[in-house]
């Protein structure tokens, strides 16, 4: 697992007060009974605090699980 | 203000390791969020913040805007362990959808707020936190009158009012201020509050977050209590051993002698909340009082320090020294210095120290124990006022004890009176203020809050008892609380305080013998309960309700619960004391 793998899952499974083992990388966050609507907000926060950068409205809407944040991520980063 | 001291993840991580310690005693701290708006966010960085204080944090957050529904729920559920705190969080928005149409005025919004003040006045919590509104940070009408903002800012004072007229159960979260010392940038996300009604950015929950935490730490009698002070290139410019009494820079006409004289206004604004003042130097003692007595400059005087330790000595000695002197655990103290290396040493040595490095750049220096925000403010007594007074008398009574070789002879000498009695509301703010920090010489630790104390005294069931003192060094002011509660035939001792100052002389055993004789006469002869709830700081009082004659029931992890059928020991009331009534 890389090292922003490694953060972002550890930055949503305290959000969602839940383990690392019940969060895989691609499952949809519909399928994750505690990551409602506002727990991505919080999510969001976390990550754009972590990593110092900033999401648009539509990338909040369609960012469905753990694997499209890290796509997000590796975009913004690399700018 | 530095824009943010933990970063999210950071704030967790922490969180997660203190929580793995923290010891089973640890108290909970149960708050309701009734609010109007996205206010989860604060959670992890408020976690973190009770957490740094050793509370267990249970948070909770009512619907968007049923703050009548909400606060209904918990009067009728008698909410039980009962709140710690309510915290109430709105919107001029939410609570006036008129907001922002021309023609809007405060007239709504004053009614709705004053119709929630009376919801939350009937709450069943122990605090109220109530937060402002923020002004807008632009202008729409450049340098003309701006009606919106002058609303809010008008809305903001009646807010204040509110909170004071209600008394210490009510407290300000002030989010105005804090917004506007991290600037629009840094304190609101427009976005999530379009996107999801969430207004604020981490930096400004986090500020709130530890506002919050500022006043459990009242709450839960954790605040600081002494500030101990270096003098040299602390409380004024250069080295007073070698620059000597006109060298030393103090004076209000120069740079930067007039920052030290400002540091001074600040220290002194302190004391007159209650805060004690000692110093701690390596220097002749005589060269400091030189300063503190003879120049014209120094607005703090020796008369403003209760205790000192002015000697070449280490100071981590010194201040442990100044703790036992002034009955203060050292918790309670925060230490001052310009030098990092003894910052770093009593660091080391007393980690139970808070201790703060002035800033090199002199100008700060007035603001500095402003911007470290660790001194809170609890509502102020008259005690508070008169506080180092007390202390000094104290240092008399010890000069006086070397005198004395007998310690019988000594306490006879001090000539102590007792006034003992049941409380009146006149005393609330005290008592309250007494259950609140008393840590050593408490019995059951139990940190009831004025209201519930005023509750008491009304009440047919239960007897406040308060005592107060002065010898023939002076007033020592209210320093004992006594509560007990009738149930059938058993009157049940559920508090039982001395404050550190009054130790020593045997007035905990004037209080209970003269409580316990006028209750008999209130209620008649009865089977007595009292309880030792151990905490880390009270064991000095192990023994007492032993002392009293009282034996022991049962015996658990929490403490011990004792039973009297019958009087207390006969040779209790100490000789050298002499108990009349309250208000005599």
């Amino acid at each position: 697992m890389s090292e922003i793998n490694r953060r972002v899952t550890e930055l949503v499974c305290d959000v969602l007060g839940t383990d690392n083992f019940a969060v895989g990388p691609s499952t949809p966050r519909d399928a994750i009974t505690q990551w409602d609507s506002l727990k991505h907000i919080q999510v969001i926060l976390a990550i754009e605090d972590e990593f110092g950068i900033e999401f648009s409205d539509v990338e909040i809407a369609t960012s469905r699980s753990i694997d499209d944040l890290l796509n997000l991520i590796a975009r913004k980063v690399d700018k | 203000m530095t824009a943010r001291t933990f970063r999210l993840g950071d704030a967790n991580a922490e969180s997660r390791q203190i929580e793995a310690t923290l010891p089973l005693t640890a108290p909970a701290y149960h708050a309701l969020f009734v609010r109007s708006y996205t206010i989860e966010g604060i959670e992890p960085y408020l976690r973190h913040a009770l957490l740094r204080l050793g509370l267990r944090p249970h948070l909770a957050f009512g619907g968007y805007g049923t703050f009548r529904q909400d606060l209904d729920a918990i009067s009728v559920s008698k909410a039980q362990p009962p709140l710690d705190a309510v915290l109430a969080c709105w919107t001029i928005e939410e609570l006036d959808p008129d907001f922002g149409r021309p023609d809007w005025t405060v007239s709504r919004v004053k009614d709705e707020l004053l119709d929630l003040f009376e919801c939350l006045d009937r709450a069943p919590a122990r605090s109220i936190l109530v937060q402002n509104f923020i002004p807008p940070f632009h202008s729409e009408s450049g340098a003309s009158r701006d009606s919106t903002r002058e609303g809010i800012v008008h809305l903001n004072q009646f807010l204040r009012e509110e909170i004071d007229k209600r008394g210490p159960r009510f407290s300000l979260v002030d989010c105005a201020r804090l917004a506007s010392q991290l600037g629009e940038e840094a304190a609101l996300d427009p976005r999530f509050w379009y996107l999801a009604k969430a207004p604020y950015k981490p930096a400004l929950l986090e500020q709130m977050a530890a506002e919050i935490s500022h006043i459990a730490r009242v709450q839960f009698g954790l605040a600081k209590k002494v500030l101990v002070l270096d003098c040299d290139n602390t409380l004024w410019g250069g080295v007073v051993g070698e620059d000597g009494l006109a060298g030393v820079q103090i004076d209000g006409h120069d740079y930067p002698g007039k920052a030290f004289q400002d540091f001074h206004k600040a220290i002194l604004r302190l004391a007159r909340r209650g805060i004690i003042l000692a110093l701690s130097s390596k220097n002749d003692e005589r060269d400091v009082f030189d300063v503190l007595d003879n120049h014209s400059a120094s607005l703090l005087k020796r008369e403003d320090f209760a205790a000192w330790e002015i000697n070449w000595g280490n100071k981590a000695d010194g201040i442990a020294k100044i703790a036992q002197r002034l009955n203060v655990g050292l918790e309670s103290l925060v230490f001052v210095d310009d030098s990092a290396h003894e910052i770093a040493l009593v660091r080391q040595l007393l980690p139970q120290v808070t201790c703060l490095q002035t800033p090199e750049k002199h100008w700060l220096l007035p603001s500095f124990l402003a911007r470290a925000a660790i001194f809170d403010t609890a509502p102020v007594t008259d005690e508070d006022l008169a506080r180092t007074q007390l202390y000094r008398d104290n240092r008399q009574r010890e000069l006086g004890r070397e005198g004395v070789s007998n310690l019988e002879d000594y306490l006879a000498s001090l000539q102590t009176v007792a006034q003992i009695g049941e409380a009146t509301s006149r005393d609330v703010p005290r008592i309250a203020q007494l259950l609140l920090k008393t840590n050593q010489f408490n019995l059951t630790t139990r940190r009831l809050t004025a209201h519930e104390v005023e509750e008491m005294i009304a009440s047919a069931a239960h007897a406040v008892f308060a005592l107060s003192a002065n010898d023939r060094f002076g007033d020592i002011g209210l320093v004992g609380v006594m509560i007990a509660e009738r149930r059938g035939t058993v009157i049940d001792v559920t508090d039982f305080l001395l404050s550190c100052r009054a130790l020593g002389r045997g007035l905990e055993f004037a209080l209970v013998c003269e409580a316990m004789r006028q209750l008999i006469s209130r209620w008649g002869e009865c089977v007595w309960r009292a309880h030792f709830l151990r905490t880390l700081k009270n064991l000095q009082t192990n023994t007492f309700w032993d002392m009293v004659g009282f034996s022991v029931e049962c015996e658990d992890e929490h403490g011990k619960y004792y039973i009297l059928q019958g009087e207390h020991d006969p040779d209790l009331m100490p000789k050298h004391i002499k108990v009349i009534g309250r208000g005599q």
